[in-house]
């Protein structure tokens, strides 16, 4: 699966540096040719600048009433029109992308972390193997959403227990992800070799083997980036999420139904919102994977 | 499956997206227009067909005496009789009890039954189950509603048709709260042996009303199906029984879009709960009519007195002040609603003849120097401090019309003067249960009445703790006020200790009426016979037919 992906070898510390550089260069090279992941690419980039810069951009306070300008279509004062309170649904989109992509990026670090982590253990050693994939089995056996609905009214409503639900509902696609990599990798002649040398099993699983791991872990990590928002706003939607009057979009989306019959513009920019920006982590998640692993391109 | 797999993601935002445009579209009046086409038709009753109530809430539970829920009155109404009614003018009739006497020193009444009624279960109604109900009423632990007959000394059966009732004092509202539908006549043999879950499923209700129940999914739907043996119907329907409709189903559809949609659709045939947004909208429609209709309500937002900061008055008189009730009527109701300046709405005996004496105005300025003379002090981030501590309070509330809009806007209001609310938003039932418990600093809820009692003394005596005097309020002026209006025989007496209950209540200014709500109910043109009850809208239901 990763065969083009050169298996690192510490021992070689005289691996010519240019050999390395030409990879990347052709992933580059490859992910640059490919349009809808250079599309997807640049509206991640001004999503990731619009929240960063969110409070220098919103035009208006995301939270200023104005109760007699409510419902009003789009205008020079206001690009995307105001809400049911008359706040400025610009202003709120772009704040409100702060709160999706921290969620998301947030839920994914958790996931990430415990699911490598339980992959790289569970691929490694094979005496716990048996016991940690039973566990990753019974979280798999719950529809994620499910199961992420179930954690957060445990938890109580929040956009931080929202965040924790979404990262744990990936944590099984990660461990096996991972741990199907360790085993193709754990018997490979450089392993062997690094062992001969005297290298204990931490060296070996995070030198020799996690890098070895980290395209098809990126791949995943930026459509997981996607799905995240996704199951954030779902919750959000279901009012599992920030409370109002947060403007996180799966809010605002769910609010907004509410009028949808009398007033649709209120809801269709933060649908919108949600929309463009999985699609474009997509995009991205899709060209990184045609460029790290070009044999599953024509797949 | 590689690319399958790699594409689901966009696809389901995709459908997501999708999904939400098309299920708020449901309501396009396309569907309601064919059925509309014979709108407006009066003439001869028919019988059968289905008729389906769209409503925000579910019913709490089926024991009429462990709930003061709307949601549990409507369904008790058709399932449960009682010994009077309160007519459309809300004058006293009889039902159950065919006629009664009182005493010269009005604390002995007389109650004589009907003969012929009976339980669907096939048992007799019986002086026996109306001493039974009252009993259990009087006596029921947790029972929201049985200080409304707590004058009663004893109740007993003379013989197998009539009913005496001894009272410890004159208690003028005695037959008005005989009416309402905690007071709903139950049977008692079948109640005792339920008692511990009565009321809780279908299989353990039994009333003597014209539907019975037969199935309940919670925070779904209840269905009501005629009971075809039903004869006695009171005075003020023009049907006596049996009910035209085969069944009643009330849908829970808590969103009001998908509400209206239902109705806009043709799936339902009524809601008393139309959202003021859709009401502009609706009043062209051909497949939804609004009818309006007035009951007493106060919207209001209750502050739990014994937890600080709201212990201290300064902090609550200065809410009062930092509400803007004419926003909430004009944006938050739409313009449906008028401002709300005491507990009981006008137009009731004991309504304040000057309530704006007593009530707070709006004034930002004078709530933050009240806040400031109780040491919470402006601090950077616009939120009030004290000893580092911020200003922060809990909001609770539950579902409820306009919700989406006066719950942000109130919290915006009190902003404005540096309290920071953070808003809990609970399920019904989950609500009221978690208010009980007393673990809530405000909370917003509205209450329908049909006495100035049944808002005052069910609120505010002391006696009616944990819940619903949900505020911790302990006062010994108000529980003597309270006690004797409910003695006097003198109406204006009464009317005066209820003035100065509420005077007393704004004093202490834990209570805040924002609004009293106009209600617009939405009707489909197939529904006939429809008079809406200014207590229980649909009321028993007699007189409602479906036209094809």
């Amino acid at each position: 699966m990763n065969a083009s992906v050169k298996p690192q070898q510490a021992d070689q510390a005289a691996t010519p540096v240019l050999k390395e550089r030409s990879h990347a260069q052709a992933v580059l090279h490859r992910l640059l040719r490919n349009k809808a992941a250079v599309a997807g690419g640049v509206v991640v980039i001004l999503l990731v600048l619009v929240a960063l810069l969110a409070p220098h951009l919103a035009p208006a306070d995301p939270l200023l009433q104005d109760v007699p300008g409510r419902f009003k279509p789009p205008s020079a004062a206001h690009w995307l029109g105001t809400d049911e309170l008359g706040r400025d649904i610009l202003s709120r989109i772009i704040v409100g992308s702060r709160i999706s992509l921290l969620s998301s990026i947030i839920a994914v670090s958790i996931s990430l972390t415990v699911g490598v982590v339980v992959g790289l253990v569970a691929g490694f050693y094979a005496k716990l193997d048996n016991f940690l994939m039973r566990l990753i089995d019974i979280m798999m056996a719950f529809p994620g959403i499910l199961l992420a609905i179930a954690i957060v009214s445990a938890l109580g409503p929040g956009q931080f227990n929202v965040m924790i639900a979404v990262g744990i509902q990936v944590v099984p696609t990660y461990a096996r992800i991972t741990r199907s990599q360790v085993l193709s990798l754990r018997s490979l002649d450089y392993i062997l070799a690094a062992r001969s040398q005297g290298a204990g099993d931490t060296r070996i699983i995070f030198k020799h083997i996690l890098p070895n791991c980290l395209a098809t872990i990126i791949v995943y990590t930026t459509l997981n980036l996607a799905s995240a928002i996704l199951s954030a706003s779902t919750l959000s939607f279901l009012g599992l999420g920030a409370p109002p009057p947060s403007p996180e979009w799966g809010g605002m989306v769910s609010t907004a139904r509410q009028f949808f019959l009398n007033y649709p513009n209120v809801a269709v920019w933060p649908t919108l919102a949600i929309f463009v920006t999985v699609l474009a982590f997509n995009f991205l998640g899709d060209g990184l994977r045609d460029a790290l692993d070009p044999r599953l391109k024509d797949v | 499956m590689n690319a399958m797999r790699r594409k689901a993601p966009a696809l389901a935002a995709l459908l997501t997206a999708l999904a939400l445009i098309v299920s708020a579209c449901g309501g396009s009046p396309k569907d309601g227009a064919t059925a509309g086409g014979t709108g407006g038709q009066q003439g001869q009753p028919v019988k059968g067909g289905t008729l389906t109530v769209a409503r925000i809430e579910d019913t709490e539970t089926l024991d009429p005496q462990r709930t003061t829920a709307v949601s549990s009155n409507h369904i008790n109404a058709m399932v449960y009789d009682t010994l009077v009614v309160q007519d459309y003018d809300m004058s006293l009739k009889p039902h159950l009890a065919e006629k009664w006497e009182i005493s010269d020193d009005q604390k002995t009444y007389t109650f004589h039954l009907k003969q012929g009624v009976k339980f669907w279960s096939g048992k007799d109604f019986k002086a026996a189950d109306a001493k039974y109900t009252l009993e259990r009423w009087l006596g029921l632990k947790g029972s929201p509603s049985s200080y409304l007959i707590k004058p009663i000394d004893k109740v007993e059966a003379k013989d197998d048709y009539t009913v005496v009732v001894t009272l410890k004092e004159p208690y003028g509202l005695l037959l008005t709260n005989l009416a309402s539908p905690y007071a709903s006549m139950l049977n008692s043999e079948f109640t005792k042996q339920h008692d511990a879950d009565y009321g809780t499923k279908p299989e353990t209700v039994d009333g003597t009303g014209p539907f019975k129940i037969t199935q309940w999914s919670r925070n779904d739907s209840l269905t009501l199906e005629r009971n075809d043996a039903y004869t006695w119907g009171p005075g003020i329907v023009q049907n006596k029984g049996p009910a035209y409709v085969d069944k009643i189903i009330w849908k829970v559809i808590p969103e009001g879009a998908t509400r209206m949609a239902e109705l806009e659709t043709g799936n339902a045939q009524f809601t008393a709960d139309v959202p003021a947004v859709d009401v502009a909208r609706l009043k062209s429609s051909q497949s939804v009519k609004l009818v309006e209709y007035s009951d007493f309500n106060t919207v209001f937002i209750g502050m739990r007195t014994n937890k600080a900061p709201l212990d201290d008055i300064k902090v609550r008189q200065a809410i009062q002040q930092a509400i803007n009730k004419q926003e909430v009527v004009d944006g938050g109701f739409y313009g449906l609603a008028t401002e709300a300046k005491s507990p009981v709405a006008p137009g009731l005996p004991g309504a304040p003849a000057d309530a704006a004496q007593t009530s707070y105005k709006y004034d930002p300025a004078k709530a933050g120097q009240l806040l400031d003379e109780a040491g919470w002090k402006m601090g950077a981030n616009g939120i009030r401090e004290k000893d580092g501590k911020p200003l922060k309070l809990e909001l609770w509330y539950s579902k409820g019309a306009n919700i989406e809009v006066v719950i942000p806007m109130l919290q915006a209001q009190l902003k404005k003067v540096g309290i920071q609310i953070d808003l809990k938003q609970l399920e019904w039932a989950a609500y009221l249960e978690a208010l009980r418990a007393g673990k809530h600093e405000l909370m917003y809820m509205s209450i329908r009445y049909t006495t100035a009692d049944g808002v005052l003394y069910f609120y505010f005596h002391s006696g009616q703790r944990p819940a619903p005097n949900r505020f911790e309020y302990v006062n010994k002026s108000v529980d003597d006020l309270l006690d004797k209006a409910r003695a006097s025989s003198d109406d204006k007496a009464q009317a005066k200790a209820w003035e100065d209950v509420q005077a007393q209540v704004m004093k202490d200014a834990f209570w805040i009426p924002i609004v009293h709500e106009k209600r617009v109910t939405g009707v489909a043109p197939t529904l006939q016979g429809l008079k809406l009850h200014p207590a229980n809208v649909l009321y028993k239901g007699l007189d409602l037919w479906l036209s094809k």
